[in-house]
């Protein structure tokens, strides 16, 4: 039954009415094909952090069954990142076990957008990158920033 | 390899299928398939990766793929190559597939091929077939086959989410099973035994089905598109199996009867709970063209189940009626009591003023299997009752000694005490004392005005009409101060108290400047309120709508934690996705409520 979708998406008509009435700082997002179940969002790399100046653009893509699974999320730009690894995906429980039809697309935003900005080393994707940045932080910024020079 | 010996007395028993070639083969077949999964190339994921997001490299890959078809000039997903590379194991399956149909019509004796002239040498080919052999080719040409379709698969790179098409295990212990001879009834003269007929269908239509999927998987396209011939082939299988079962006298193959009767069973709930299942949030449950029937079935079959169980957020308490039985054993306690189950509700207190606490939500009707908890809980309530019970005889004793008692009750004894404190002082007493008012020389009782408060009408109008009374009353009346006073405070019926200064302006007679100020004020109250209430409507949109959809208002309210978050779909949804133990208003919505949802009402709001 279309029913199903037809509901999901006007879910998602609410949640971005909510995202253009409550902007978050430094994403930005369009839909592909004006298709409302994907999204193409770009985060900007906060000032304090080794992504400043770097457009990072990631793919959001919102099951049929919408609220009752998590959106997916890959990133587009290489990013060196511990918890972003080399095939874009990124390490948010939210996203994962921890996700409840509640969540609304906002949060996720805005938790896509802190974890990226303060890169830490809990729940790692990419565990040598995590080290480095452990027990190196100076080579992983320095990395960080090549990187977002270069890629983004 | 050698075939089992086909002079074996005794019925072939599991250790003679592992000692048998068919069982060396699976193991090869394990190993086999293992291996083609995993070390032939192309490897999906780095080359998927790479053409997606590095720009220095894919440029490399650009020129890789221009170059590529004069290296290796063959397209492995089309159609031809697909086809090239299964046309041997076709070959083999369609033999087999020949062959069986051919021993199913000669065991049923309903198409004698015999009677066709040009078809008479099949027909005597494979009559002459021994039956072991028969299997055993058989089982080769699928071992062929499938070998085959991983081959193709893993060239694609395509990730492969149902690997195993076939139970390949269960289909080579059925071979060489029916391959020995002690298990065959048909023991025609002069040419190889038979297994019984249906022991042959059985086996023949699982292998009409490899090989339709085989068939198909020539086109990539296709190649996933497995529901429409298990479905088939499920749906034959059933057939015959009910057909045998209820109308035949022979006897079903055991190998299949426990398969086939799960099925059945799964069947049965799904169309037992069709009403239930197919409200609303079907979709994400209907069967996709890549699965098999086998896990669709119980895929629904697990879905209505947990649709139509009455826990969790299935569990809908059933209606609150308020039926005759008002002798309760249960003494009366602070807060009200309801245990609710799906037989309806019993309850200690009626009304608004029963502020229901805890609630008992339980299946059944028996109460807490906690005995000694309910009983210090009782023993509890008669301690408190007791005690109160005490506490009021020694207060009517009391009473009685001060020999103030005239029989009432407790609860007009504070009304008894303003009385005779107001007697005290010198007022005069009436009986009536709920409309009493004082006589002209008593002093003014601000008070007793406010019983024409609430009216709800316009302040304005009320005034102009308190202005116009007040002035036809203190023309005729004779005026001294108090009687002024008491007659402005009688005509004012405005609801706000009559202040000094309005008193003035009324006495004085200067009716439009209060008018003006009024309305000034009304206006600016009103223009806040209306900026409050706008910037409330989002809010309270928000807070009225269920937390899944965030359109549907809240309808359902969950027992015990009494949470009010979801809409009836939405808890539909959830209930057939997860099962009982997992119904939490916590997994729903983001609250903490770790309690597991026990029932749920519907609320209305009208």
């Amino acid at each position: 039954m279309a029913s199903a979708s037809a509901r999901a998406l006007r879910r998602i008509q609410k949640e971005i009415a909510d995202l253009n009435a409550n902007p978050i700082d430094g994403i930005s997002y369009e839909f592909v094909e004006d298709n409302l179940f994907n999204w193409k969002c770009s985060i900007k790399g906060a000032s304090d952090s080794p992504y400043k100046g770097g457009t990072f653009y990631f793919k959001l893509a919102l099951p049929e069954d919408f609220p009752f699974k998590p959106p997916a999320v890959t990133f587009a730009t290489k990013i060196y990142h511990p918890g972003i690894n080399d095939e874009g995906s990124i390490c948010v429980p939210i996203l994962r076990d921890q996700w409840k039809p509640s969540i609304t697309l906002a949060t996720v935003l805005s938790v896509i957008h802190e974890k990226v900005n303060n890169p830490c080393t809990d729940d790692p994707f990419e565990p040598e990158i995590a080290a480095q940045l452990k027990n190196d932080k100076a080579a992983f910024l320095t990395t960080a920033k090549e990187w977002t020079k270069k890629y983004a | 390899m050698a075939n089992p010996p086909p002079t074996f007395p005794l019925y072939p028993g599991p250790w003679s299928f592992f000692a048998s070639g068919y069982a060396v083969s699976l193991f090869a077949m394990a190993l086999l398939l293992n291996r083609i999964q995993n070390i032939v190339v192309p490897s999906r994921r780095s080359l998927q990766y790479l053409t997606r997001s590095s720009p220095d490299l894919r440029s490399h890959w650009t020129l890789l793929r221009l170059i590529s078809p004069s290296i290796f000039p063959m397209d492995m997903s089309s159609t031809y190559s697909r086809t090239v590379l299964r046309l041997p194991t076709m070959y083999y399956i369609l033999k087999s597939l020949v062959l069986w149909s051919i021993i199913f019509l000669q065991a049923s004796d309903r198409f004698p091929l015999s009677l066709w002239k040009p078809l008479q040498f099949l027909d005597n080919w494979a009559a002459s077939k021994e039956m072991d052999e028969v299997c055993w080719s058989t089982f080769l040409a699928i071992c062929g086959a499938l070998c085959a379709g991983a081959l193709t698969r893993a060239l694609e790179g395509v990730g492969t989410t149902n690997a195993s098409p076939f139970n390949l295990f269960g289909y080579a212990f059925m071979l060489h099973f029916y391959s020995s001879p002690s298990t065959h009834t048909v023991k025609p003269e002069g040419l190889p035994s038979r297994p019984d007929v249906n022991v042959i269908f059985t086996i023949f239509v699982p292998l009409i089905q490899l090989s339709m999927i085989h068939f198909i998987g020539a086109k990539q396209s296709w190649s996933n598109q497995r529901l429409i011939p298990t479905t088939i082939c499920s749906a034959l299988t059933l057939i015959h199996f009910h057909s045998v079962l209820w109308f035949s006298p022979s006897s079903y193959p055991l190998l299949n009867y426990v398969s086939c009767i799960f099925d059945s069973l799964l069947l049965l709930v799904i169309l037992g709970s069709i009403t239930r299942l197919f409200i609303g949030h079907a979709s994400s449950l209907m069967p996709k063209w890549d699965e098999d029937f086998s896990i669709v079935l119980l895929r629904l079959g697990i879905a209505s189940l947990e649709a139509t169980s009455v826990a969790g957020l299935g569990n809908e308490v059933s209606g609150i009626s308020l039926t005759d039985h008002t002798e309760t054993v249960k003494h009366q306690v602070r807060y009200g009591e309801v245990e609710m189950n799906r037989a309806g509700l019993s309850y200690t207190k009626k009304g608004f003023a029963n502020d229901i606490r805890h609630v008992k939500v339980g299946t059944s009707s028996q109460g807490d299997p906690m005995v000694d908890v309910t009983w210090l809980m009782e023993f509890r309530r008669f301690g408190y009752s007791f005690a109160r019970f005490t506490m009021g005889c020694w207060r009517i004793l009391g009473r009685i000694l001060r020999g103030q008692t005239d029989g009432e009750s407790g609860t007009s004894n504070l009304n008894q005490q303003d009385i005779y404190e107001r007697f005290l002082s010198g007022e005069v007493v009436s009986d009536d004392d709920e409309d009493f008012l004082p006589s002209g020389d008593s002093a003014p009782q601000y008070d007793d005005d406010d019983d024409d408060d609430g009216t709800g009408s316009d302040a304005p109008d009320d005034e102009a009409d308190t202005f116009a009374l007040y002035n036809d009353l203190s023309a005729v009346t004779t005026s001294t101060t108090t009687a002024t006073l008491l007659l402005a405070h009688m005509t004012d019926t405005s609801s706000s108290p009559l202040t000094r200064r309005r008193y003035r302006n009324l006495v004085s007679g200067q009716h439009g400047i209060v008018d003006r100020e009024q309305r000034a004020w009304e206006v600016f109250v009103n223009d806040k309120r209306g900026k409050m209430r706008r910037q409330d409507a989002s809010v309270n949109e928000s807070r009225r709508n269920c937390v899944i959809c965030t359109i549907e208002e809240r309808q359902i309210i969950c027992w015990p934690c009494r949470c009010l978050a979801l809409c009836d779909d939405c808890r539909q949804n959830l209930a057939s996705r997860l099962s009982a133990s997992k119904h939490t208003v916590h997994a729903a919505a983001n609250l903490d409520d770790l309690n597991s949802v026990e029932g749920f009402s519907r609320i209305y709001i009208p």
